[in-house]
Order: structure tokens, then C-alpha cells, then sequence
């Protein structure tokens, strides 16, 4: 029997981390990783509050709280960025930035195709009326 | 902290076990990372639970058995595994909203981990900032991304296995190494065998005890001794002028007693058997005095820094002759009086640095393209 202690914060730490990283590098929206990226840093500040705890003084605390400044630097240039690419590709999609490649590699092309999205249900319309009336051209404005 | 990981029974660790958690997190990935061809919640869901779970064993059977059942125990199991279930859920989402909304319990949960953790100002500095980066990360997602269509960006993952494998295998050298170091179990035991050495009236239980291996092949127990002086970071030559007085002294007294405990079971004779229960017995009560220090967090080295930056000690001297420091829950204002002394500098470059960043983030997003109007 053991108390929660360094190591089991450490570990949480670590599985944030490591969370954050398969997501930054499998997911290809830019908003998605950006977040994941967030949460790598979660990790990391959660290890340095659990030192702070451990060795009973602030200095865990304090870099964590100098770790959340830059990561709002980090933020703030990550959406800038965002919106800067998009604007020129129209797309979330990172690897439309593979334009930017050396010359000599190959390019990346997606093989499976999309799924056909799913057909739109089929709504109510109203039947048609029959003959339409004579009437004058005058119209309202 | 030794940042290195020294094992102290270098046979016994393998760590083949670990591979099984490993795969499990991989597959459970790969089934669940989006894909055109569909993915398989149901199995990578249930790969995942039994992922987390070998992972838990694992854990509880290298870091000293199961934990108590106190409120702490209990909190910190519930936001830890609410922080994974939910991070994992968080990048596996198709709608980058989803994730948005899984990124909120994400940190919720982690905000809970830094309370138990004695950081209250950080809790609520966390909710408050991640909470409008959250908000405005929704309306990115609600102004860019088309929310009822299937995309490139959303509905395929790039190298899923390849990136699935390198985030498992750095999180199991993580976790190998945050066990190595941190065990302390060992020592207990290597504690335990000198005093049963100290306490034996028969050498050939002695030599049993200590695995003497021949005349010129140190014994087990001195291998286990020296491992234990390195898990514990004992400089090699200590500097009288640079240690804390006591810490020096125990440090000389180990390395004393190690010699000539070392070169008493080299020459391997049942005469030397009072000398050897000596040197065993100062040895277990200072490897334990010093496995206290280390713990207790006290400065080995003499350190100059103010004293607002360290908390006070809470005395407990009936438990051991170096209590752990407990870190008092209402600690805001240490906190600021230490990042206001301390790190002042440190304070100014962040605020310089934040100003810097907001420059840059107008410059590049208000880019327009050339022509345009608005």
C-alpha cells in the first residue's frame, strides 16, 4: 500500500504527453492540432506542479506559470497562422501545404477515396396546386 | 533528481511485460484514428479500456502495490482517468468541435490534478485562460471548417500507425523510466538484508545473505550497494566545502564502510564475520538516513536563494529524523512573493515576450492579399 505520490503524476504526465504527440502527428486539421499540441503542454505542466508538490518549495509552480504564458504566445501565433493559410488554400487541410516540399520528393496522394456523403433525407413538399390562376402582372414593391 | 535510471537488479529487468499494454494502445489508435473506410469504435474502444487497464497494472505492480483508499487516492484516480479517456477521445474525433468540447474536460481535469497537487492560483489561472482559448477555438472552428461535409482535413488521419507507434513507444520509455527511478522499494530491501546480515550469528548465512561469488568477483551485495549509491546520487569525491555538513557526513560514513565492507567479503573468511556485521550495521542506518534526505527534498548542496522561495518544513519528528516537506495548500502568496524576488527578470522577458507575440499575431493575420478591400 502506497500513498499517490511523484511517480503516479508523472505518469499521468507522461500519457497526456504522448496522447498529444499521436495527435499532432496522425490528424491533419490544423485546429486539431493545434489543440493536441495544448495538451502536450498540459502534460508537461501537470509533471511540474507534481514536482513543486514533491519538493515542497514554488519553483514547480512558477515555471508552470511561465509555461502557460508562453503557451498563450504559442496560441495567439497558432490561429494567426490558421487563418493566414487559409485564407490562401480555403482549407483546414495540412497537407495541402505539401506544395512546399523539396523538389525532388514525391508527393503525397490519398488513395482511398471520401465516402459518398450520406443522401439528403427526403423532406415533405407540397403538392402542385393545378392550373395556375390568370391574373394581372402587377406586382408590389 | 537522478534523471538517469539506475536499476538495482539489472537481471531482473526486462520489462518484456510492457509490449503488451504497448500494442494493445496502438491497435486501439488505429482502430479509432477516422479513416474513408470507416472505423471500428466498438473494438477500439475496447482495446483502449484494456490498454488503459494493462497499463494501470502495470503501474501499481512497479511503483509499490495498490494505493490507499483515501480521498485522495480516490480524486486522483477519477480526474486522471477522465484527463486520458478524455484526451484519447480528443483525437480521435471527426468534428474538430467534438474535440473542442473533449479538450475542456481534458484541462477541467488536469486543473483537478494541479488542486491535489497544492496549486490552487494555477487552477484557476488554467480554467480562466484555457477556457478562452477553448471558446475561441470554437468559434475558429465554427467560422472555417464546413461543418456538414466530409473533408480531407477531418475524415483521414496521416500515417496513423507510424505516428500511433512512436507516441506508444515514447510513453513506454517514459514510464519505464519514471519506474526505475522511483523506486524505492529496493532500497528497503537492501536495508532489510544488512541488518539480517548485522543480526546473523553463522557465516555461511552471511555469505548466503551477501552472494559472495568467489575470490576475485565482488559480491552481490556490494554490486546491489553501489547501484543503491547511484540511485541515491552520492557524488563520487564529496566536496566538504560544497555539501551540507550533514548530508557530508553520511555520504563519507557510506563510502567508508562500503570499502571495507567490500574488501572484508573479498577475502572471503569466517574470522572477519564481527567486522562484516560492524560494517553492515552502519551501513543500513546510514543508507537508510540518507534514502530520508533524498526524500525529504532537503538540499544536499548548499544553495543561496531567498528564503520566500522555499516553504517552511512542518516538523514530524516522530516519524522519521527527516520528515517529507509538506507544501501548505494556501500558497498564493509565496508564489507571488517567490516570482516577484526569485525570478523577476524571468517575469519581465515573459511579459516582453507576450507583447512580441500579440505584434505578431496581428502582422500575420491581418495580412491581406494584395487588391483586396476588406
Amino acid at each position: 500500500m502506497t500513498t499517490v505520490g511523484l511517480p503516479h503524476y508523472l505518469a499521468v504526465g507522461a500519457a497526456l504527453f504522448c496522447i498529444g504527440a499521436i495527435g499532432f502527428l496522425s490528424r491533419r486539421n490544423l485546429i486539431l492540432m493545434f489543440l493536441s499540441a495544448e495538451m502536450m503542454l498540459q502534460g508537461v505542466a501537470l509533471n511540474m506542479v507534481a514536482f513543486s508538490r514533491h519538493y515542497g518549495n514554488m519553483h514547480g509552480q512558477i515555471f508552470t506559470m511561465f509555461l502557460i504564458a508562453v503557451a498563450a504566445c504559442e496560441a495567439g501565433i497558432a490561429l494567426a497562422l490558421i487563418i493566414s493559410l487559409y485564407r490562401r488554400s480555403r482549407s483546414l487541410d495540412i497537407s495541402v501545404w505539401q506544395d512546399l516540399r523539396e523538389p525532388d520528393t514525391a508527393p503525397m496522394t490519398d488513395l482511398e477515396p471520401l465516402p459518398k456523403p450520406e443522401p439528403e433525407e427526403d423532406m415533405p413538399r407540397l403538392p402542385v396546386a393545378g392550373r395556375e390562376p390568370a391574373h394581372e402582372e402587377t406586382y408590389y414593391a | 533528481m537522478i534523471l538517469y535510471a539506475a536499476s538495482l537488479e539489472p537481471a531482473e529487468r526486462t520489462n518484456w511485460e510492457l509490449f503488451v499494454p504497448l500494442l494493445l494502445g496502438i491497435m486501439s489508435i488505429l482502430y479509432l484514428l477516422p479513416r474513408p473506410s470507416g472505423r471500428s469504435l466498438r473494438l477500439g474502444s475496447l482495446l483502449g479500456v484494456l490498454a488503459v487497464g494493462a497499463f494501470g497494472y502495470l503501474l501499481v505492480a512497479g511503483m509499490g502495490g495498490l494505493l490507499e483508499p483515501n480521498p485522495e487516492t480516490v480524486l486522483f484516480t477519477a480526474f486522471s482517468l477522465l484527463a486520458i479517456t478524455f484526451a484519447a477521445m480528443m483525437i480521435t474525433q471527426i468534428n474538430p468541435a467534438h474535440s473542442a468540447i473533449c479538450f475542456a474536460v481534458v484541462v477541467l481535469s488536469v486543473c483537478g490534478l494541479f488542486l491535489l497537487n497544492a496549486a490552487p492560483f494555477l487552477m484557476a489561472a488554467t480554467v480562466i485562460i484555457y477556457g478562452g482559448a477553448i471558446i475561441v477555438t470554437f468559434l475558429f472552428v465554427i467560422m472555417l471548417s464546413q461543418q456538414y461535409s466530409q473533408s480531407d482535413a477531418n475524415n483521414r488521419s496521416r500515417e496513423p500507425f507510424g505516428s500511433a507507434a512512436v507516441g506508444f513507444i515514447l510513453l513506454g520509455t517514459l514510464l519505464v523510466g519514471v519506474q526505475r527511478v522511483h523506486t524505492h522499494t529496493s532500497i528497503d530491501t537492501l536495508v532489510a538484508d544488512l541488518n539480517a546480515i548485522a543480526a546473523s550469528e553463522d557465516y555461511a548465512e552471511v555469505a548466503k545473505i551477501a552472494g559472495v561469488r568467489g575470490k576475485d568477483v565482488d559480491s552481490r551485495l556490494v554490486v546491489r550497494l553501489r547501484d543503491a549509491s547511484k540511485h541515491l546520487g552520492l557524488p563520487a569525491t564529496p566536496d566538504k566545502t560544497r555539501l551540507v555538513p550533514a548530508y557530508f557526513e553520511e555520504v563519507t560514513t557510506f563510502q567508508e564502510r562500503e570499502l571495507s565492507l567490500k574488501t572484508d567479503l573479498l577475502d572471503n573468511k569466517p574470522t572477519l564475520l564481527k567486522e562484516i556485521r560492524d560494517d553492515a550495521r552502519e551501513l543500513a542506518s546510514t543508507l537508510a538516513t540518507l534514502k530520508a534526505m533524498k526524500q525529504s527534498g532537503e538540499p544536499a548542496v548548499r544553495v543561496t536563494l531567498s528564503e520566500h522561495s522555499v516553504a517552511k518544513p512542518v516538523p514530524d519528528r516522530d516519524r522519521s529524523p527527516y520528515p517529507p516537506r509538506q507544501l501548505p495548500a494556501a500558497n498564493v502568496s509565496a508564489l507571488g512573493r517567490s516570482l516577484f524576488t526569485d525570478h523577476l527578470l524571468a517575469v519581465e522577458l515573459a511579459g516582453t515576450l507576450l507583447l512580441v507575440a500579440t505584434i505578431g499575431a496581428i502582422l500575420i493575420a491581418g495580412r491581406r492579399e494584395r487588391g483586396t478591400v476588406s
